[in-house]
């Protein structure tokens, strides 16, 4: 996983439960460094550990972490200068998330190790869309959960989300069922 | 190789080259990419080239046939209305008649793409000026991490260095500590030593001057009537020799007596005895003397005394373990006095020191004798050099040197430490050396020092001034 992500999630905890709470989740997760540099490749299972911390500490489960931090990771994303490449990717919800993977793809052409996911649109309809989600990673689905509803905020758009497809009950891949309307 | 023979229609080209210009003979614009039109202030299509960019690479004149000789080269454009650049390369088509600039808009920062209504859609999907932005942002989150760390960094150095700042101005004052503590321990060890000696040299002064006056008043009268004495002794042996001459026969009674006692013998025996009680009682007085003289009870403050007297008397109470005796030699004395004058000093103190001194050195002495008599080895006579002389114009010198088996350089360490001692248990107190030191350099603000190695014997040299200066006067000046 790639430091952004690391960070991101250090950045969310601070600003919602304080520097303590970070640090006590750190410690709690075993991991030892003080920051993370963006593009440094970090081995998924660190991630994992945090987002476990994080559960136990904070009392939630690691489902609602991560979807708290998709949601998150749009805002986060924006404010580290990815801002305007964001701006450019689409309009409204279904240009982006029809772009989404374009924009994933280009990170993995130069960035080989990050291994990023993809995403495809499919059965687009004016108010609806099938977003089929592939990653060689276990148990991010919740937060592309999270993801769909910050760029819901972004947007100014009304979104329902429905997993329609589950990697861990024996699906190929994770599937949403993506219904909005433009407010 | 099967030669290339299929072509993009037109429709394709343009959306595969949003961003395309061609132009004629005359450099008017007579097709442009769809993006490329949207986004320009002005109509392409129509108009000439030169109204709308200059060529900044390479150098050439917007001339077509000018253009046309520069396939090989990277053509970069500027927008004469807004500064856009296209970057890309130019083909011309002869049959047409025509050259076609296929290139893209190029930038350095994603914001300048805001600011010209582009969208990312907008670019091809092969276009690497995506990738190039992504590269760039990258590039600047790097920089923003290395920043950041390096700001961290310089933070936890400063940090590091206060706490290293700290941890040495901790470490210096636990060292200022422990040398005061190290220094009042040595002190209290002092001032132990001094209350011990100071208890046991008063009790021992007062016992010795106490003798000392005891046996000074019987000795007085001895030695007052032993002159009459052997005076009359003498008389009475006259007027008996008068008597044998006056009267050779007496009679057989005194004769009698005569014989029983001996009377020739008597006669001869007699003056001797006398003699001898008299060099005797001499010898109680002298020694009377000295230990009147060692103790001084009656000189406890600062006196000008003959030093010289003070080493003797303490020779003289020593003489015992001087002469020869059964298990050694004898040691001799001997002396190299100076021409000293009257010296002010705490004589009592200074009579201690030479006391320690001098019986250190014949204690090694003895051990070393009693080491040649064990090994068999012939022993080297003992000696004691005792030198005084004047240093400079107010300074004493006075030296004691031994020729017996020195000291290592260890025990020379630790000489004048209180409670130091390398003799058997109950045979030294360790005080001796310690308190002489004291009295040398505190007392009398001179010096003491020892000079000795293995082998080489030992020598104390005691420097002490012919003046002592009261300490408040002294503060004065």
């Amino acid at each position: 996983m790639y430091g952004l992500v690391n960070k991101a999630i250090q950045d969310m905890v601070c600003d919602r439960f304080g520097e303590e709470t970070w640090e006590k989740i750190k410690q709690t997760a075993g991991v030892e460094m003080s920051s993370f540099l963006s593009m440094e490749g970090y081995p998924d299972d660190l991630t994992h550990r945090l987002v476990k911390a994080a559960s136990e500490v904070l009392g939630l489960s690691a489902s609602e972490i991560m979807q708290a931090f998709g949601e998150y990771w749009i805002q986060y994303t924006a404010q580290e200068g990815y801002g305007e490449m964001m701006e450019m990717s689409g309009d409204n919800l279904p240009d982006f998330l029809e772009n989404l993977d374009n924009l994933h793809a280009r990170v993995g052409v130069l960035f080989p190790q990050l291994q990023p996911p993809s995403f495809d649109c499919t059965d687009i309809e004016e108010e609806s869309l099938n977003l089929h989600y592939h990653s060689s990673r276990e148990g991010l689905a919740p937060m592309v959960i999270g993801l769909m509803k910050g760029l819901g905020t972004k947007f100014d758009t009304e979104v329902e989300i429905t997993q329609t497809g589950d990697r861990e009950q024996g699906a190929d891949h994770d599937e949403f069922l993506i219904k909005y309307k433009p407010n | 190789m099967i030669p290339p023979y299929l072509s993009l229609s037109p429709s394709l080209l343009a959306k595969v080259f949003p961003f395309h210009i061609v132009f004629n003979k005359n450099r008017e614009i007579v097709q442009a990419g769809e993006v490329l039109q949207r986004i320009s202030p002005e109509s392409l299509v129509g108009s000439r080239l030169e109204q709308h960019f200059q060529i900044c690479r390479p150098r050439v004149a917007l001339d077509f046939d000018a253009i046309r000789k520069h396939s090989r080269s990277l053509f970069l454009l500027e927008s004469l209305h807004n500064g856009m650049q296209l970057k890309g390369q130019i083909i011309e088509v002869e049959e047409e008649e025509v050259i076609f600039f296929l290139g893209s808009i190029w930038v350095t920062d994603t914001a300048t793409l805001g600011t010209l209504g582009v969208k990312l859609k907008d670019f091809a999907i092969h276009d690497p000026i995506v990738d190039f932005l992504f590269l760039l942002q990258a590039k600047d989150s790097a920089l923003a991490d290395a920043k950041h760390l390096t700001e961290e960094l310089t933070q936890q150095q400063a940090e590091l260095h206060s706490a290293l700042q700290i941890q040495a101005d901790l470490a210096e004052k636990a060292a200022v500590q422990a040398q005061k503590l190290e220094q009042a321990m040595l002190e209290l060890k002092q001032t132990e030593a001094q209350l011990i000696h100071t208890e046991k040299m008063s009790s021992l002064g007062q016992l010795v001057a106490g003798v000392a006056h005891e046996i000074n008043n019987p000795v007085s009268f001895i030695h007052g009537n032993i002159t009459h004495a052997s005076q009359n002794v003498q008389d009475l042996l006259e007027l008996l020799q008068l008597y044998q001459k006056q009267y050779p026969n007496s009679t057989p009674e005194i004769q009698e007596k005569a014989e029983a006692i001996d009377l020739e013998f008597l006669i001869e025996d007699l003056p001797k005895a006398i003699s001898s009680m008299k060099i005797g009682a001499n010898r109680i007085r002298e020694i009377v003397l000295s230990l009147r003289n060692f103790s001084r009870l009656d000189e406890a403050g600062v006196k000008a005394v003959d030093i010289h007297s003070g080493i003797d008397s303490t020779l003289m109470i020593l003489q015992n373990r001087l002469k020869p005796q059964s298990h050694h030699l004898g040691i001799q004395v001997i002396k190299e006095y100076g021409d000293l004058p009257e010296v002010e000093c705490y004589a009592g103190q200074l009579n201690q020191v030479f006391m320690n001194i001098l019986t250190n050195a014949i204690d090694a002495l003895e051990e070393d004798n009693l080491k040649c008599l064990a090994t068999d080895t012939n022993a080297t006579p003992g000696k004691i050099k005792i030198r005084t002389e004047v240093v400079g114009y107010d300074r004493i010198t006075i030296r004691i040197a031994d020729n017996g088996p020195g000291m290592p350089e260890s025990v020379l360490k630790r000489l004048f430490d209180p409670f130091f001692t390398t003799k058997p248990v109950g045979k030294g107190t360790g005080l001796g050396m310690s308190i002489s030191y004291q009295i040398i350099t505190e007392k009398h603000g001179g010096s003491l020092q020892c000079i000795s190695s293995p082998g080489q014997g030992t020598e104390f040299l005691i420097e002490i001034p012919v003046r002592q200066v009261n300490p408040v006067l002294s503060l004065l000046r």
